[in-house]
């Protein structure tokens, strides 16, 4: 592999990364909070994207034509609508089985995933859809030659600056606000902190709505950057950006960036290296390996288990 | 929500809580049902998003309704407590009956049905298998379909480079998925339950993306013949090959291919009798007892001195084990298998069928399976719409009856004679 | 009486959380022998280090028993690999076995079964399917010989359900038998889950907090199960308790911790009176009793 590949692959690998990581935080909030994987995430991300060409397809009909005024306006309506899918799926398929038996809440998420892939089939159909590419231009680095250089495209800077935005507010909330405070005290000790006055199941839904407003900006710039999308590109992005968050180690958010920018890199050169076909097998068998040798992950702290 | 709202109050309050449902649902559809993408621009259909959320009002209403009602009155309950205890009276005559039912239901059925009634069989075979695993043993398999490419294309690959006839096949193909389903269990199974599940869906993706990319040992999305089986070296075909002799020449009979698709019904259903059987006797056994014991409480297990492991493997390797036979099973039966037969979706209508049946009875999981089979061919709409049938079904069953609609019957013991 | 069980010098942390800092006692053979101290002072931690659900950073633990037979507790656990295992094959294969199927249930099978804190029954099966699945030493297990029904396995289990009858009659639970354990009131899970421990043949019977919840009477009932189970059962006790009336009545020995260490030992007569321990309790010396 060439250096210009290898670079490459490595800005791929690091888009990507973002992509992943910022699905990411959603699992490892979530998880952090109820113990439980939400298995429907990854087809909230799913819904994001669909919701961005709408919204995109609608402001072009208005006659909108800033970019940035596109950029922002369909980020903030698909962050809120997405955002309430979220909410949704939490009160749907996990708030009235807060005190079931431990397989029921996994088994009505998974319900959930189903739901929301063929609500979406059935209603926008079942072929791939796309939206028209409004931000092209790219930046050549390393030019030394006609086929010899390492580009990255507007699109992709996006990605990477909008990702480090919005884990920077993210981190902001869960950091300085009262509204973190309180997330934080109930993923230590729900029932401490509902005695101290905290609502536990207002805690559990902010999570589900935070984690969906990141798989909002991530669908949308997914979106703008690839442009193609279909119902189910939601399995394998939930699956491989759930790697990320126990591989950053679960419940970190730092970690779940960390592990979306490994996992992100990793595959991007895999994919560079050896084979693309088998990317997919790669990442989920690093998956696999991660949670047999370190199921705390790379910043986790191992669990103690409670008898 | 509480009981205390009776009345006009309560109507009035539900009513409420309708709106806010429907007004909240109407945000959701709207951007999604509301509007469809057609090549870049949108077609609006603003009708539907409306009904939707009216009909997502009056769901609401109605749960409110129904929950605010007083519990089943003591008539019904006393009912359908005679009920399972004339069930109980008569089980094993009602299995003869539904035996006998389903071993002359051939000869009433078209050729269409038949299919439909072997592809039925099939599901009831890998339902029971992963019944032992999520029903039984609390352990949320999402790669079950796994095990069943691992039989489906133990038999056509074993046929292709090995020559394995399908009798051959049947030991292998099972074995073989046993074989993965420990060698995966072993080191996966020491995790949390949700680990787990991500896990085996994980892996099951990985089964299904090698045998489609490794093209030259599977065939990749080409597939891979798999023969129909014969009985007693005796061939099904319109024509022997040499030195064979087929099924109608032997009999003296025109030729018809509905005589091997009865063959088949009748083997099939040989094998899935086999399955309830076994089923049913391990979970009066040792074994069947401690895989339950470990679903309620891993912890109290390990304190009684059961290694959680081995009991685990067991329960994994034995459905694994199911899931290559039936897999073994739906090679012959289709002649032909791809890996768009394996994917995820395959697992969750398998899991569907044991959730529907409610997790870890034998009877309610062939109910469910035969129904969840025969429906999409009885309805295309119902077709058309499985997939989001099976995901509220999961959800409502979850929130309604989390232990299934029956509940599990339990064994009785009565005291011996010595006192 | 000599010890049955011998703890020495054990530790536990938990990250930089001291648990266990150098705890040592004996629990003689037959006696009654009750752990006490404050909340958070390490008692159920040294439970789960006995029973094997925590692997201690040091220390030793050793049964005895009358036969003869010695059990190093520590070993069970699976500790971590030694340099001086590659240069013995067997000690290698001992200890990856017991890394790989040891712990709890090793602890259990060597004779050490406990009850827990919050009950822990399985709860949607039966009274009688509970105290079955403890049996499991004594069933078939044989996958074959429990399908074919043969005779050794139909023995098997006739003997495992009149042993179970046994017990439930033993605890005044016999009209319970084939009901839900979860369905079971709260004084009877107690007793179901201190039935299903005997049913798994313990020589060490540790009880987490066995008064924990019941009533005065149901408190002295227990009180003399417990004594009775030593007399007639051969049964060796060791219970947490914070009920100071049933501890001082049935007890032979007592060791009281506190911060993860032992301060007193002896009789229980001695050890009330002794002003450590009631500073201890009360955070200073005081006139107050318990």
């Amino acid at each position: 592999m060439s250096f210009h590949i290898f670079v490459q692959q490595v800005v791929n690998g690091l888009v990507l990364g973002s992509v992943y990581g910022l699905i990411a935080v959603g699992y490892t909030m979530v998880y952090g909070i109820i113990g439980m994987i939400n298995f429907a995430h990854g087809d909230v991300y799913m819904i994001a994207a669909y919701l961005t060409a709408i919204f995109l397809a609608a402001l072009t009909l208005l006659g909108v034509q800033s970019p940035p005024v596109i950029i922002l306006l369909v980020l903030l309506l698909t962050i809120a609508v997405t955002a309430l899918y979220g909410w949704s799926v939490e009160r749907i398929a996990y708030r009235p089985l807060r005190h079931s038996t431990r397989l029921a809440p996994l088994i009505s998420a998974i319900g959930m995933s189903l739901i929301l892939q063929n609500y979406v089939r059935l209603s926008q159909g079942g072929r791939t859809q796309g939206t028209p590419t409004f931000l092209d231009g790219s930046v050549r680095l390393f030019e030394q030659g006609p086929d010899q250089f390492v580009q990255i495209t507007h699109a992709q800077i996006l990605i990477v600056v909008m990702a480090v935005l919005g884990m920077g507010v993210l981190w902001y909330l869960m950091q300085a606000t009262a509204m973190g405070r309180a997330c934080r005290a109930v993923q230590q000790d729900r029932i401490m902190a509902s005695l101290l006055g905290v609502d536990g199941d207002r805690v559990i839904s902010l999570v589900f709505v935070l984690g969906a407003s990141m798989a909002a900006v991530a669908g949308t710039l997914v979106t703008f950057n690839y442009g193609s999308f279909d119902f189910f590109i939601g399995f394998v992005t939930g699956i491989k950006a759930f790697t990320a968050a126990v591989l950053g180690g679960i419940g970190s958010l730092p970690g779940a960036m960390l592990g979306g920018l490994v996992l992100g890199l990793s595959e991007s050169i895999f994919s560079g290296l050896v084979n693309t076909d088998y990317k997919d097998v790669f990442a989920f068998s690093l998956l696999v390996l991660v949670l047999i040798f370190r199921p705390s992950g790379l910043l986790g702290r191992p669990e103690v288990e409670k008898v | 929500m509480n009981g205390s709202g009776e009345g006009a109050h309560g109507v009035g309050r539900w009513l409420r809580e309708a709106a806010i449902t429907g007004g909240i649902a109407f945000l959701l559809f709207a951007p999604i049902t509301g509007v469809t993408l057609s090549g870049y621009t949108l077609e609006g259909h603003w009708q539907r998003p409306l009904w939707l959320a009216v009909w997502v009002a009056v769901g609401r209403f109605l749960w409110s309704w129904f929950r605010a009602r007083p519990r089943p009155s003591p008539a019904l309950s006393r009912l359908s407590g005679a009920f399972s205890l004339w069930l109980d009276d008569h089980r094993t005559h009602l299995i003869l009956i539904l035996l006998l039912g389903a071993m002359i239901l051939p000869w009433f059925i078209g050729k269409y049905w038949l299919n439909v009634a072997i592809l039925a069989w099939i599901y009831v075979l890998l339902a029971l298998g992963l019944n032992i695993v999520v029903g039984l043993a609390g352990l949320l398999d999402l790669g079950f379909v796994a095990f069943y490419a691992v039989g489906a294309y133990g038999y056509a690959l074993g046929h292709q480079y090995l020559g394995l006839s399908f009798w051959a096949a049947l030991p292998f193909g099972a074995l073989l998925a046993a074989c993965f389903g420990v060698m995966l269990g072993f080191p996966v199974l020491r995790m949390h339950g949700d680990y787990l599940a991500i896990v085996t869906l994980g892996f099951g993706e990985i089964i299904r993306l090698v045998i489609n990319n490794w093209m030259s040992f599977t065939g990749g999305p080409n597939g891979v013949r798999a023969p129909f089986p014969s009985l007693f070296g005796i061939d099904f075909g319109r024509r022997a090959a040499p030195g064979h002799v087929t099924f109608h020449e032997y009999f003296n009979l025109p030729y018809s291919n509905e005589y091997r698709d009865i063959f088949f019904y009748f083997l099939l259903l040989i094998v899935v009798s086999g399955m309830v059987f076994l089923v049913r006797r391990l979970r009066r056994m040792p074994l069947g007892r401690n895989w339950e014991a470990l679903r309620e409480d891993e912890i109290a297990c390990r304190a009684l001195g059961i290694q959680p492991v081995t009991v685990k493997l067991s329960a994994f390797g034995l459905g694994a084990m199911t899931g290559g036979l039936g897999g073994v099973f739906f090679a012959a039966s289709q002649g032909f298998v791809n890996p768009t037969s394996f994917t995820f979706m395959e697992s969750a209508h398998i899991l569907a069928i044991v959730i529907l049946g409610g997790m870890g009875s034998t009877g309610g999981v062939i109910a469910a399976a035969v129904l969840l089979t025969v429906l999409p061919e009885a309805l295309r709409d119902f077709a058309e719409y499985r997939g989001l049938l099976f995901g509220c079904a999961m959800v409502l069953m979850m929130v309604w009856r989390p232990k299934g609609l029956m509940g599990m019957r339990r064994a009785r013991f009565r005291r011996s004679g010595v006192a | 009486m000599a010890a049955l069980l011998t703890v020495r010098d054990l530790s536990m942390r938990f990250g930089g959380v001291v648990a266990l800092n150098g705890v040592g006692f004996e629990v003689a053979r037959g006696s009654v022998t009750a752990l006490i101290g404050p909340n958070g002072a390490g008692k159920t931690t040294v439970f789960n280090c006995l029973t094997g659900f925590y692997r201690p950073c040091g220390g030793a633990m050793r049964l005895s028993y009358a036969d003869g037979l010695q059990v190093d507790l520590i070993e069970i656990l699976g500790g971590p690999f030694r340099w001086r295992d590659l240069s013995s094959p067997r000690a290698f294969g001992r200890r990856l076995y017991y890394k790989m199927f040891g712990g709890a249930a090793l602890a259990a099978r060597a004779g050490v079964v406990r009850t827990f804190q919050n009950i822990r029954l399985f709860k949607e099966m039966t009274a009688m399917e509970n105290l079955l699945v403890a049996q499991r030493a004594r069933v078939n297990n044989q996958l074959l010989a429990g399908l074919l029904e043969s005779a050794s396995y139909r023995r098997a289990e006739a003997e495992a359900v009149e042993r179970a009858w046994y017990w439930l009659d033993f605890f005044r639970l016999a009209d319970d038998g084939n009901r839900l354990a979860g369905e079971l009131p709260y004084g009877r899970q107690r007793r179901l889950e201190i039935a299903r421990a005997m049913c798994v043949g313990p020589r060490l019977l540790c009880l987490d907090e066995p008064a924990a919840g019941l009533n005065p009477n149901e408190t002295r009932e227990l009180s003399e199960w417990i004594l009775a189970l030593r007399r007639g059962h051969g049964v060796t006790v060791c219970l947490i308790e914070h009920d100071m009336g049933l501890v001082m009545e049935i007890s032979d020995h007592v060791v009281v911790l506190d911060h993860g260490q032992v301060i007193a030992s002896g009789r229980p007569e001695r050890v009330r009176d002794d002003p450590v321990v009631l500073e201890a309790y009360l955070g200073a010396p005081g006139e107050e009793g318990w």
